[in-house]
């Protein structure tokens, strides 16, 4: 299974420096399809807008967990678990599909539910081919489907925090807010850090979403990295070293931001 | 002409015929899409030796599974061949191809693979297809491919040899709610200004706020778009040194003729693809169209269309008076994966199927048929209103892209400032020659100029 | 207050499908128009020809066998390595579990296209088998990080005392300590099936037609050139998500505990 993946990764990595096209022996370029890539606008743009796409869902999935996590530990029980299984309809449906059926809420041919609630409003933007409406449906998009992941994680995380700390600090005369700043964010930190790895995993590597929502990205600016080594390998051209050499550029960034757990949980290991 | 709704489990192609000419007694289709005589056709392939599989790629659409269909359900019939076909989306046939056509000799997973102009150039001058120039040489009489109008042929050959057999043309034409036009005193438009002049009279008339609609998709059917317009003003893509020429008077030009169409379509008018186009006909939100002359078949069927005899066709504009139509003339046909481990012979009795006599009756309500003596047949003529005004845009010039291994990477690079042009309000010329520049860097990286 | 909050959040999450739902029980020409029509004779065309008419049935019977397949050769595959995970030497078991992170962020189309090769060569192109290798090992790495955490949870003087009782370390594992991470393989599972239904791009370049999963069929069509396949589409989404919802309600307690319970301390 190892070899499964290694295998790939190495093929990739090779296939960057070379200059090779299905069916085609290929040509060793050296670096000249990373230059190429990093001399390109395109990718900048790409990675530009997976970055704020990244960091827009991931702290909309830890701010919607962490509201909803609330709400859901102050009600009964039963009412609980009504609530989650709702929430949790748009993460266990296959991505393609919530977003399929998410974009025709926006969509007039679909009877443009939100358009229709928004005309009285003198808002009507074209949610399609504006580049920030395309953008801000796409990150409104990955909140709508990723939150339930955030709120999985976080309602057992509240319920973990110790009962007689946060009645000690309320004896203090701590207000609501000392206390989720004080007592109950801090203990729930390493819950918070899993949600960001996993997030910026998922966020660098998105595709489905943007494939169905809007195809036509590379126009409207909603180009991703991954929308983009599509485009490069399968869509518009076959240049898989290219394209090979925007994967491992995307993989690299990936590890960067990955860093700062792996420490965390080396040290974790360290210590037991 | 009435037949019995069979529906059988089959694939999804059947689905959409079903769905699109369902309970159209009228058409006289069911879901085995059985067509006048409801025959299954004959398969032109020979018997094979022993076992084969042949695959098919091609996209399902109403125009383009009646010529699928017309392979599977007749060769299938043959002992020891096995015809398949899972239809898949027009992008995932643009995926899928070049992934199979580039496997080593033998290693095929499609061998009959859906192409039209645009790809057959591409996969042709790949070396991936496999000409057909001799077995038609011998069998074009008896296999019909004679009948096949000789510039239909033209547009599938790739450096003097023919690649694929043409079962369907398609091109832009107007399409209009006659009811609406005479009420309002309106000839139907044969320019643009006639066309903006008619929209003007519809929505003061109070009959439609969004009277026009064309398919104007930022994905790919703007540069579609751009090029009728561009043509029709007497314009070009490219010099004769192959170097880009959207910054030019004709360039601009359609530029703002663009806008002013926009300008009478939906706020939506980017992300209208065909279908959605055709969608705002039927039910009533547009009263003209721009739309491929195929279309025209679910505009008169009452199952989908609210206003079925209410419209009628003619020619598509021209963008100026005494210009060509604005608008693109494309063929769709079928080709032979040159790695395919089926035997030739095999491979181009299927081919040939699909442009059979069966395909031919059955696709004749939902396309413009390739083969001449069918285009004549007043009974197959009587199932398909739009195909007269089809031919006379044929007649009066309207042209393919030109077909060279280029166009892709110009539009695709071009695209996003046609798209950031129309969407606009400022000078054309400047997101033209932006253009230019990228059509320019995209075409020098491709290899395409020095 | 709290009430009003999760009923508004519950209404978002759920609307879409609702919205898809009268989409494809609209009769066609009431379905595509703008501002939308309330009042409408439903009917049950499109479910009829998707049942009929499409093979709706054969890629959702595709879809479950895939899924339940790849959840149990991950969780065979899985389970013995996340405990050697979880019981290794610290520093190689970091470095595994750098790998396991390292592979868990690899792009898709890193993997699709070396393996669309893998299956020409071994002639197992759109078959259920390639489908399910692929899947597994690209969700393995989330399976054993999963699990990992399930068993570090566990004390180790269990199978110690296990050991001493004369089973072997095999033995052991097999005995005492899997019986007390059930819990944790239920979520694991549960996880891994949800990933296997999920996917798309695998499915999308690695079969034609026989081993095609719902996502691929449904998102093909999805952006068709074809108003009328649009409510067909509506319907698939809604008969696809109805099952998969249900297992979400009846699962989600292993859910919630199963990503907290072990996952990290916090």
């Amino acid at each position: 299974m190892t070899l499964l993946m290694a295998g790939p990764l190495f093929i990739t990595a090779f296939d960057s420096f070379r200059k090779v096209s299905y069916g085609d022996p290929g040509l060793f370029v050296g670096f000249a399809n990373y230059a190429a890539t990093l001399g390109d606008q395109r990718f900048w743009a790409a990675a530009g807008f997976t970055t704020v796409y990244t960091a827009a869902m991931t702290a909309g999935k830890i701010v919607g967990g962490y509201v909803v996590g609330l709400m859901l530990n102050a009600v009964r029980a039963k009412a609980r678990a009504f609530f989650l299984g709702l929430l949790l309809v748009p993460y266990v449906v296959p991505t393609v599909i919530g977003a399929l059926v998410f974009s025709w809420l926006f969509n007039s041919t679909f009877g443009g539910f939100v358009n229709v609630l928004l005309a009285p409003l003198g808002i009507a933007p074209d949610w399609f081919t504006d580049p920030a409406a395309a953008k801000f449906l796409l990150i409104f998009h990955s909140i709508w489907h990723e939150s339930a992941f955030g709120i999985l994680v976080l309602v057992a995380a509240l319920q973990s925090v110790p009962r007689e700390r946060i009645e000690a600090a309320a004896l203090d005369g701590a207000g609501w807010w000392q206390t989720q700043w004080r007592i109950v964010m801090p203990s729930i930190r390493g819950f918070i850090g899993f949600i960001a790895l996993i997030s910026i995993m998922d966020g660098f590597r998105v595709f489905d979403s943007i494939r169905m929502i809007t195809p036509a990205a590379s126009t409207v600016g909603t180009e991703s990295l991954m929308t983009y080594v599509y485009n490069v390998a399968l869509g518009e051209t076959q240049q898989l070293g290219l394209a090979s050499a925007i994967n491992v550029i995307t993989i690299i960034i990936i590890l960067i931001f990955l860093v700062p757990f792996i420490r965390q949980t080396w040290r974790e290991m360290k210590s037991a | 002409m009435n037949f019995p709704k069979r529906i059988g489990r089959s694939p999804l192609l059947l689905a959409v015929a079903a769905l699109t000419v369902a309970s159209l007694a009228a058409c006289g289709a069911g879901s085995q899409i059985p067509g006048a005589t409801g025959a299954k056709g004959t398969c032109l392939a020979p018997e094979p030796a022993s076992p084969v599989t042949v695959n098919v790629l091609a996209y399902g659409a109403p125009g383009m599974d009646p010529f699928t269909k017309a392979m599977t359900s007749a060769c299938n019939g043959v002992k020891n061949l096995k015809v398949n076909h899972s239809p898949v989306d027009f992008s995932a046939q643009l995926e899928k191809a070049p992934l199979s056509l580039s496997q080593p000799a033998d290693g095929a997973s499609y061998d009959i693979v859906e192409v039209y102009n645009t790809t057959l150039v591409e996969y042709a001058s790949k070396g991936w297809l496999a000409p057909l120039d001799e077995w038609v040489a011998k069998n074009g009489e008896a296999s019909g491919v004679n009948d096949i109008d000789p510039a239909l042929l033209e547009k599938m050959k790739y450096d003097g040899h023919l690649y694929a057999l043409p079962n369907q043309q398609n091109v832009h034409i107007l399409m209009y709610r006659k009811d609406i036009l005479d009420s309002l005193g309106i000839q139907a438009p044969t320019t643009y200004d006639e066309l903006y002049a008619a929209a003007d009279k519809i929505k003061t008339a109070g009959k439609s706020e969004t009277p026009f609609v064309a398919s104007f998709n930022a994905d790919s059917d703007i540069s579609t778009a751009f090029n009728n317009a561009l043509t029709s003003q007497g314009g070009s893509w490219v010099n004769g040194g192959g170097q880009p020429t959207l910054a030019s008077p004709e360039g601009a030009a359609a530029i703002n003729d663009l806008r002013k169409l926009k300008s009478y379509m939906s706020s939506d008018a980017l992300t209208l693809n065909n279908a959605k186009a055709v969608a705002a006909l039927q039910n009533g939100q547009a009263a003209m169209g721009i739309i491929y002359a195929g279309r025209g078949a679910t505009l008169i069927d009452p199952a989908l269309s609210k206003f079925s005899n209410d419209f009628a066709f003619a020619p598509a504009p021209a963008a100026k008076p005494g210009g060509k139509p604005a608008a693109q003339w494309t063929q769709d046909g079928f080709a032979i994966a040159k790695n395919s481990k089926v035997g030739f012979e095999t491979l181009a009795g299927v081919l040939a199927t699909s442009v059979g006599d069966a395909a031919m009756t059955n696709g004749a309500p939902f396309a413009v048929i390739s083969r001449a003596s069918k285009l004549n047949d007043p009974a197959l003529q009587a199932k398909a209103p739009y195909w007269q005004a089809a031919l006379d845009t044929l007649k009066a010039g309207a042209d393919t892209l030109p077909l060279k291994p280029f166009m892709p990477t110009i539009q695709q690079s071009t695209r996003p400032f046609i798209v950031e042009a129309v969407n606009g309000t400022g000078d054309p010329m400047d997101a033209l020659v932006k253009a230019d520049a990228a059509a320019n860097a995209a075409l020098t990286t491709a290899g395409y100029l020095k | 207050m709290a009430y009003i909050g999760l009923s508004v959040a519950a209404f978002v999450a759920v609307f879409p499908f609702v919205w898809a739902f009268l989409t494809s029980i609209k009769p066609y020409t009431d379905a595509f128009i703008s501002p939308p029509v309330w009042s409408f004779t439903p009917q049950i065309t499109a479910y009829e020809q998707l049942w009929y008419a499409t093979e709706f049935a054969s890629f959702g019977v595709n879809t479950i066998v895939v899924g339940v397949v790849t959840v149990i050769i991950s969780l065979i595959v899985g389970a013995p390595a996340a405990y050697a995970l979880s019981r290794f030497d610290s520093r190689i078991s970091l470095w595994l579990l750098v790998l396991a992170l390292v592979f868990r962020s690899l792009p898709r189309f890193v993997v699709v296209l070396p393996f669309y090769s893998i299956a020409q060569a071994l002639n197992i192109y759109d078959t259920q088998l390639m489908l399910i290798i692929a899947l597994v090992a690209v969700n393995q790495p989330f399976t054993i990080w999963l699990l990992r955490n399930f068993f570090a949870e566990l004390p180790r003087e269990l199978e110690e005392a296990a050991q001493i009782d004369g089973c072997s370390r095999f033995g052991a594992f097999r005995r005492v300590i899997m019986p007390l991470a059930g819990p944790g393989l239920v979520t694991a599972g549960i996880f891994t099936f949800l990933l296997a239904i999920q996917e798309y791009l695998i499915p999308v370049v690695l079969t034609q037609q026989h081993a095609t999963t719902l996502s691929v069929f449904i998102a093909s069509f999805g952006i068709a050139e074809d108003t009328a396949l649009y409510q067909l589409i509506a319907a698939a989404s809604i008969l696809l998500a109805l099952p998969i919802i249900a297992l979400a309600f009846l699962a989600q307690k292993f859910l919630v505990t199963g990503l907290t319970g072990g996952a990290i301390k916090g």
